[in-house]
């Protein structure tokens, strides 16, 4: 048992502004955006190491977002990755958590409105390991749970393609807090 | 016999008339545009040397202004065709953002949209036991689509999409299948703009 997973999440995200639902003013790009709430999806691809080996996974997951000041957006996320070990074992996991991201670098392309930031945040996290080899079916699955709680940094770029549309990237290294569970092949 | 004649030449004479009658085809604008379509959807998954699947394929997008739309998929799965059936079920909904191109009539675009894949497997041989009845399982998925859409009517619309899907089902017991596929939609759809 380790006390560390690290993993690195690369994240898609698609936030999509000022739905009908919600009564907001029509944003200006270029003007002070503060208050405004967004809602999206997002793809995660999550890498990790176990056993000196490495491995992806794919997730799919939500958010909002809070845009808490001119220069400062705020991203509330929750998703779900699941990841082949070797044809050996599932992982499943199971993130909700918040990332700050201050604006500190906005390029001037243009009129393109990029802005790229540094991000930082917490996560709960549940993970499930199951095994997916061996003489067990008759037996039933065997499987492993935890939960634990995660901090990540990493950072980003948002490309606001319309009014109502932001396209988001951005590559999280996220550090558990907890005991770890790993495969060991006997 | 000359009425004839002269009947015959006023109505070739008319004939430009009402041609130019017509209402020149006016361009569409995307803005407040709810689209519905609905289709029969041939995929090609490389799992396995290649299986052709099909499935039935419906779709509900809401274009918010003239570029950006948000879009909902969900995919009924048919069958494989051939001898290997490896699924039982593999439905999928999905979710996302597109960004669309429009010109006169046509308006072609492209999208990314997350998403989950349920997935059954048949039963299969793993070792020397039989899985009977393998659990329906839940994988995420990743796609990403381009098509273009022809709005020849008010509130139709001819569609054809190609759309790449990415994930993996991780069964219970055995290897893991990647759900890795390229899936066709083609047809007829409709539409109706907010005033």
């Amino acid at each position: 048992m380790g006390s560390l997973i690290k993993r690195v999440l690369f994240i898609l995200s698609f936030s999509i502004l000022q739905l009908s639902l919600i009564a907001q003013d029509i944003r200006d790009i270029n003007g002070d955006q503060t208050g405004y709430l967004s809602l999206g999806a997002r793809n995660s691809l999550g890498m990790f190491r176990t056993n000196g080996k490495s491995f992806t996974g794919t997730g799919a997951g939500g958010q909002f977002g809070i845009r808490i000041a001119k220069d400062f957006n705020s991203h509330y996320f929750a998703d779900w990755i699941t990841s082949n070990i070797d044809n050996v074992a599932q992982r499943n996991d199971f993130h909700s958590g918040f990332s700050m991201m201050p604006q500190l670098f906005t390029p001037k392309l243009a009129n393109s409105h990029v802005e790229i930031f540094p991000l930082a945040g917490i996560c709960i996290d549940y993970t499930k390991f199951s095994i997916t080899s061996g003489n067990n079916y008759l037996n039933g699955p065997k499987w492993l749970e935890r939960y634990s709680f995660a901090v990540q940094a990493g950072f980003g770029g948002t490309l606001p393609v319309s009014k109502d549309l932001d396209f988001t990237m951005d590559a999280h290294y996220m550090l558990h807090i907890g005991t770890d569970v790993e495969i060991e092949r006997n | 016999m000359e009425k004839k004649s002269c009947l015959k030449i006023l109505i070739l004479l008319f004939i430009p008339v009402f041609v130019t009658a017509q209402q020149p085809d006016k361009p569409i604008t995307l803005n407040n545009l709810c689209l519905m379509q609905a289709t029969i959807s041939p995929g090609y998954m490389f799992y396995h040397g290649g299986l052709s699947n099909s499935y039935f394929h419906a779709t509900l997008e809401w274009c918010f202004d003239k570029r950006t739309s948000i879009r909902a998929d969900g995919s009924y799965f048919f069958t494989t065709q051939g001898e290997y059936k490896p699924f039982m079920k593999n439905h999928s909904l999905l979710l996302g953002a597109f960004y669309h191109f429009p010109k006169n009539k046509r308006d072609y675009y492209f999208g990314l949209q997350p998403g989950a894949a349920c997935v059954q497997q048949t039963s299969y041989t793993y070792g020397t036991t039989d899985v009977l009845n393998p659990k329906l399982k839940v994988a995420p998925i990743l796609t990403t689509t381009i098509g273009v859409n022809y709005f020849f009517w008010k509130y139709m619309n001819l569609f054809l999409g190609i759309k790449y899907i990415h994930g993996t089902h991780i069964p219970d017991y055995g290897e893991s299948i990647p759900l890795d596929e390229l899936r066709i939609s083609g047809g007829l759809g409709f539409h109706w703009q907010k005033k």
